[in-house]
């Protein structure tokens, strides 16, 4: 399970390592005369690219300001995306008659955990509510003890919480995550 | 490696913002006939018409443009060990701290009679177990270690549960 921004940075850490090696391999292949030993000694800047810069000067410069102001707008995006929690504070609650209700999301999830935290073998749990409303996703940490049944702790985490979860908030479709951690028992210590 | 995959974005990321920002601005400043604000544009622009494509310059700044590229995708293809390790499909998806799994094996090998210490190393398919022991004699530890670490791996639910090897140190060992 990929969390947060870690695919889109490796889609574009991709595309931008074959994008460098791409450029990089053809400057050399260039300038080891693979297109022909005359193209070799041409200069980097041709005189075509300067005389076509140089014809319509009136368009490309405006068009290529806004492509670097688009470019350094993707590039806030990107930056902004490594440190953003995409995590829901607040739920709308249905209500029948006029109003508007909303439920913070820290109360339901605490809930959650404490229903979680008095299964057997259950050290300590938490839940976050990520993603967008009508389908958030809730996301489970459970800490169980070296000496619990993990596969039924899972199965109760499943068919018991996260289904009183979804009951509680009226949400037809709840997709979730669990992730478990293995710890010690209190009181014990690795020797 | 999903950190240093961060921090790299990051760091990239904000070359592409304070890049993409200059070079508006300096297109709008030699818009103005005036000269370059922060980037030499104007030498780079001399030098490229000047350098050919066979000129040491521009060959040496094509093989870091490949360097850069091969550790771009060498941070994304390099075989790394998962940070969690997949449960047996159900309703909803689960999974296992691969840490957590080292330290609890640890733990596990550590109660055996006869070992003083042990280091585990999970990856996706195996599961390496170094144990010492302050036995001279070690030779019935590692299969009741590999029964006892099997066990406890079995009983975790793990969709592709690795297989565990274990090698045990005595005293002659070391």
């Amino acid at each position: 399970m990929r969390r947060g921004p870690d695919r889109l940075n490796s889609v574009v850490l991709t595309l931008l390592g074959l994008a460098l090696i791409g450029a990089g391999a053809y400057g050399l292949a260039r300038g080891f005369g693979a297109f022909e030993e005359r193209r070799a000694q041409d200069p980097v800047m041709s005189e075509e690219v300067r005389s076509f810069v140089a014809r319509n000067a009136n368009w490309f410069w405006p068009v290529a300001a806004v492509v670097s102001l688009l470019v350094a707008w993707l590039g806030l995006r990107w930056l902004l995306a490594q440190f953003s929690t995409p995590t829901v504070n607040r739920l709308p609650v249905r209500a029948d008659g006029p109003g508007h209700t909303e439920l913070l999301s820290s109360g339901a999830t605490t809930a959650l955990a404490r229903d979680i935290e008095e299964y057997q073998g259950v050290r300590s749990a938490h839940a976050r509510l990520v993603g967008d409303h009508p389908v958030p996703e809730v996301g489970v940490t459970v800490d169980v003890h070296d000496d619990a049944d993990v596969p039924e702790v899972r199965r109760r985490i499943e068919e018991h919480a996260l289904a009183r979860f979804r009951g509680a908030l009226e949400l037809s479709e709840l997709r979730s995550t669990v992730h478990v951690r293995l710890a010690e028992r209190a009181g014990r210590s690795v020797h | 490696m999903r950190i240093a995959n961060r921090v790299v974005s990051a760091v990239l990321a904000l070359a592409v913002v304070v890049g993409g920002l200059l070079v508006a601005v300096e297109i709008v400043v030699a818009g103005f006939d005036r000269r370059p604000w922060v980037l030499p544009h104007d030498d780079w622009y001399d030098s490229a018409r000047r350098r050919a494509w066979a000129d040491a310059p521009p060959r040496w700044i094509f093989i870091g443009l490949i360097v850069a590229g091969l550790v771009l995708l060498f941070l994304q293809f390099a075989r790394r060990r998962p940070g969690a390790l997949a449960m047996t499909p159900g309703p909803v998806p689960a999974d296992i701290g691969r840490r957590s799994l080292e330290k609890a094996l640890v733990r596990e090998a550590t109660r055996v009679d006869g070992v003083a210490a042990a280091k585990v190393k999970v990856r996706e398919d195996t599961a390496d177990v170094v144990a010492t022991s302050n036995r001279r004699q070690t030779d019935d530890l590692g299969p009741r270690l590999t029964d006892v670490l099997d066990r406890r791996m079995g009983a975790l639910g793990l969709a592709r549960p690795p297989a565990v090897r274990v090698k045990v140190q005595g005293r002659s060992d070391r």
